[in-house]
């Protein structure tokens, strides 16, 4: 873009609602749930007559191809209103990045777009600090900041979870993270939390997609007036699928198979029932990225997988199907009575129980976090206790063997989330005015 | 800006021509006169004697008196030589060791290249446990030496220099050896870090004091002297953000080896209604990051809309140099000198300065503090005042002592409700963490003092020449946050720095600190709360 670029873009209707979507990442480039949320959000707003939107997603160095000589800022593929922010120089303990031609490029698109509406769906890849640029680029435009995990509370990972003992942490001081990360002193946490509290309080309205999370941050030091809880909604992409005849003996796992997902613990209970004598069930694991998982979890489940595929077919329970795409989970559903949902983490929302509703499989899921607050106990799922091989276990063979309790709780399944409804509390956001709180 | 302190030149005597001791030591040349081969003794000097090397000769140095009475003999002495460094400037380290068990050291003498040499008595002993093990002698004597001397700049470091040693009974010995050139901020951080790592016996406080005695100390300060004034020299300034207009303070930051306090700052500091009405100037002490430190500042003052000044020096100034040096840089009539891990307790510090500034009594606003407070919520800091201690080093050889000045904060550790620490109040000294002045004031006091080695001392040295001005330095109601050593990197060299400083200070300052400020509740008259200052109690 040339520096005089800086009148609304050609055609734009000025009687709008200008709302500039900025993405952690393209869905279409790399698969995650913050960039499915916001490109949903995209596409809602993209049928709505009233609003102009435009998405800025991020990509870093997995895609150099990507990466135009001396370009910031392009577009993506072809779409009018899709731009891709090139990520370069990126600082991961501040998260900011030290590229001026980067914070050029930002503020000269902010002036050319004139969004209404900066929504940020994550400030990874980009930089905590373009909040600031955004308020000084645009003084009057309201910024909303969803957040997708706790990045700005915790440096590990944004998971909240002690590198320590690997329990949940509910509480972020600048001891408690200083004991997660010796080689960082305690003040280091203390000038981390200034630095991102300073950039947040630019934000007119942060949102949650599980409750859970507003009270962390509330307790974190953001006023509990601008946070709010707005669910992820999606489009539907598959319906509840028909019951088959007889005992629902059937598990899947769908999802990364990184350390926090747990899988582990999974393939643990299922170590377990073998020993126990119980075999009448069966695993489908779903997901792929393995290599992101720790050493020890990865060798874990490696082993575990070449020991199963070795047993005779028919004494094998764990199969392993690879990763999958939106194309393909209705076949992938359609082969499970239950869906898993083992996270070790607070598992911020877990799409993958929408997905299971959208098929109509029930959900056993750990009791923390998103499972837990979405899981209704013995109403439309089951839960166990957060880490726990046995209780899984327990789970796992009562679902398989108790006579009418899928049925029961598949009666009672919730629609999952619509894109539609989401996209509506958005723009209710969008709309109100500072300081406003929301109806 | 002018420095504040006077120290003596280090005790080197440049081994030149004298008349009598040339004639007294060379009755050839005497002859050579008579029979009108020569006009004078000096005629002679400059045709042969220079070359011939005859002022390095042991006799010609006894005739100048500068050895002890008695036989000269060039055996029976064992020495070694270690390094010599050569700086461009023309200070030379010399380190080397002697078996003096019989007799004591009594002097070391440099000929460089054969033509130009130098005599010194000042020299420092160390502990050599290589030499213990190769003599096989038993620990307690002090083999190792060490010479810091300032010669003439320019000399030939291609040839081999010599050194003598020679002991009090008269015997000597001599070793020759290349010297290495380095430039004069290199030669400082050698013979620092050099020092910093020097085994002693005793305790290493007072024997320090002891070393920078002979000599060492002046010569330490000399150099550093002329790397300030080189470095600061070369200072670069670049401007970022919005330009001109009048602003009512200068907040002055010195980095080293850290940048991301640049924009840590800024972000933190902008958060604050009215911190625009002020200058944010950040001088760096580390040339390696100046490329970083541009882009950065580039950024913050497109974010935060700072008038940012960027003053980069082409080498390490120091905390104090690199403070002077950026303060003329300075629009307003305020400094506000900050530490790069100091940061505002909360967004009304900028009107609140402005407050105390324009309300409270002019004595009491020349040079202010804050009270600063660790991460953790407890004060850190509320002003400073002075501790002697008798300083005890049990050498192998008896014992001494030496009266050791140190520096200590008022309520550190505090609760943050112990509202006595901080009610606005004179204290003897504040920290350079933090310390807003009015700028005709700071250069009526030269500023900081430009002696002291990269950082420690020059706050309280601050703080004394106000004091000893008839002003003392206030705490005032400023809440601060202070990561306290956490906003730049530490290496070997400043540790041998703060034991020059500590030396620097005290002898400056002892009589004065002794006299009326010693302990908690100094005597100083200057120093008592006027009688309609508040006395807040704690918090119920």
């Amino acid at each position: 873009m040339s520096q005089t670029q800086i009148a609304a873009a050609p055609g734009a209707d000025t009687a709008k609602l200008r709302v500039l979507l900025v993405s952690l990442f393209h869905p279409e480039l790399v698969r995650g749930g913050a960039q499915q949320m916001c490109y949903e959000i995209y596409e809602e707003l993209k049928q709505d007559p009233a609003v102009d939107v435009t998405l800025l997603a991020s990509v870093d160095n997995t895609y150099p191809a990507l990466f135009k000589a001396g370009a910031c800022i392009t577009g993506f593929d072809n779409h009018d209103d899709q731009f891709l922010f090139l990520m370069q120089d990126y600082d991961y303990w501040w998260h900011k990045t030290s590229a001026t031609r980067s914070i050029d490029a930002f503020a000269e698109f902010l002036r050319t777009v004139r969004p209404d509406v900066v929504h940020f769906h994550h400030f990874l890849t980009f930089g905590i600090d373009l909040l600031s640029l955004t308020r000084a680029v645009l003084p009057d435009a309201r910024i909303v900041f969803t957040f997708h995990e706790f990045m700005a509370i915790c440096a590990a990972d944004g998971h909240m979870v002690r590198r320590t003992d690997k329990s949940l942490c509910t509480n972020a001081s600048s001891v408690r993270c200083h004991q997660c990360f010796p080689e960082r002193s305690p003040e280091q946490f203390l000038m981390r939390r200034m630095w991102m509290q300073r950039h947040l309080g630019h934000v007119d309205a942060f949102t949650c997609p599980s409750r859970f999370m507003l009270a962390f941050y509330e307790r974190w030091g953001l006023p509990a007036g601008k946070l709010h809880h707005v669910t992820n909604g999606q489009r539907r992409y598959g319906m509840p699928q028909d019951p088959p005849e007889g005992a629902k003996t059937r598990f899947g796992f769908f999802g990364q198979m990184v350390d926090n997902k747990g899988i582990h613990i999974l393939l643990r209970a299922v170590r377990l029932l073998r020993a126990q004598g119980f075999t009448g069930f069966t695993v489908e694991i779903n997901g792929e990225n393995l290599r992101y998982a720790s050493e020890a979890i990865r060798s874990e489940i490696e082993t575990f997988l070449a020991d199963e595929a070795e047993l005779p077919l028919e004494d094998q329970i764990v199969f392993h199907n690879g990763g999958y795409h939106i194309d393909t989970l209705p076949a992938r559903m359609a082969r499970v009575d239950w869906c898993i949902v083992p996270s070790t983490w607070w598992e911020i929302f877990g799409l993958v129980i929408s997905e299971a509703w959208m098929f109509g499989k029930p959900v056993i899921g750990s009791d923390r976090g998103g499972p837990g607050e979405r899981i209704r106990h013995e109403v439309d799922g089951l839960q166990f206790a957060l880490g726990d091989v046995r209780a899984l276990a327990d789970t796992i063979r009562r679902a398989a063997t108790e006579e009418g309790l899928w049925e029961r709780l598949r009666a009672n399944l919730p629609a999952p989330p619509s894109r539609h409804d989401m996209t509506q509390q958005y723009l209710e956001l969008y709309r109100a005015q500072p300081g406003e709180p929301r109806a | 800006m002018a420095s504040g302190n006077s120290v003596a030149a280090a005790a080197t005597t440049r081994l030149g021509f004298d008349e009598d001791a040339y004639l007294a030591t060379y009755p050839d040349v005497l002859v050579s006169i008579e029979t009108r081969e020569f006009e004078a003794a000096q005629d002679h000097y400059e045709r042969h004697g220079r070359r011939e090397g005859r002022v390095t000769a042991e006799a010609y140095i006894q005739a100048l008196g500068l050895l002890p009475k008695g036989v000269t003999a060039a055996d029976g002495a064992v020495m070694d030589l270690d390094t010599i460094v050569v700086s461009e400037g023309g200070t030379v380290l010399v380190v080397g060791w002697t078996d003096d068990r019989e007799a004591a050291l009594h002097s070391v003498s440099i000929f460089a290249s054969g033509e130009h040499a130098w005599h010194t008595t000042s020299f420092s002993r160390v502990r050599r446990g290589d030499v213990e093990g190769a003599l096989q002698a038993a620990p307690g004597h002090l083999f190792g030496y060490w010479v810091v001397a300032q010669l003439a700049p320019g000399l030939d470091c291609t040839r081999p220099w010599s050194v003598r040693t020679r002991l009090a009974n008269g015997r000597f010995a001599q070793k020759d050896l290349r010297p290495r050139t380095v430039s004069d901020a290199d030669m400082r951080g050698t013979i620092l870090g050099y020092f910093a790592a020097a085994d002693l016996y005793g305790n290493r406080q007072v024997e320090s004091v002891a070393a920078f005695e002979t000599g060492i100390g002046a010569a330490l300060v000399d150099l550093n002297r002329r790397v300030v004034n080189h470095v600061t020299a070369g200072a670069w300034a670049s401007y970022y953000g919005p330009a001109g207009g009048a602003c009512i303070g200068s907040i002055i930051v010195c980095l080293f080896g850290k940048p991301e306090f640049l924009f840590v700052q800024c972000a933190l500091f902008s958060a604050a209604p009215r911190a625009r009405e002020y200058e944010y100037i950040f001088v760096s002490n580390s040339p390696e990051l100046t490329e970083t430190l541009v882009k950065e500042a580039r950024i913050c003052g497109q974010i935060y809309g700072l008038r940012i000044v960027l003053v980069c020096l082409p080498d390490n100034a120091g905390f104090g140099a690199a403070n002077n040096a950026a303060a003329r840089f300075a629009r307003s009539n305020r400094l506000l000198i900050t530490n790069p891990d100091v940061f505002p307790r909360d967004n009304g510090w900028a009107q609140r300065h402005a407050d105390i500034v324009d309300g409270a009594p002019a004595a009491q606003t020349k040079l202010f503090g804050a009270p600063l407070y660790y991460d953790d919520g407890s004060l850190m800091h509320h002003g400073m005042y002075f501790e002697v201690d008798a300083g005890i080093s049990v050498r192998p050889d008896g014992i001494a002592t030496r009266p050791m000045y140190r520096t200590e904060h008022y309520g550190k550790g505090a609760p943050v409700w112990s509202r006595q620490f901080i009610c606005p109040r004179p204290v003897p000294a504040i920290t350079g963490a933090f310390m807003s002045a009015d700028r005709d004031w700071y250069e009526t006091l030269g500023g900081f003092t430009e002696d002291y080695l990269f950082g420690h001392y020059e706050d309280a040295d601050l703080s004394l020449k106000s004091l000893s001005r008839g002003v003392p330095v206030w705490v005032q109601d400023l809440p601060l946050w202070h990561m306290e050593g956490k906003g730049s990197v530490r290496r070997a060299a400043h540790e041998g720095g703060i034991l020059v400083n500590r030396w620097l200070f005290s002898r400056q300052w002892g009589d004065f600190i002794a006299a009326e400020l010693n302990g908690p509740n100094p005597s100083c008259a200057l120093l008592a709360l006027p009688s309609d200052t508040p006395i807040l109690q704690p918090a119920a």
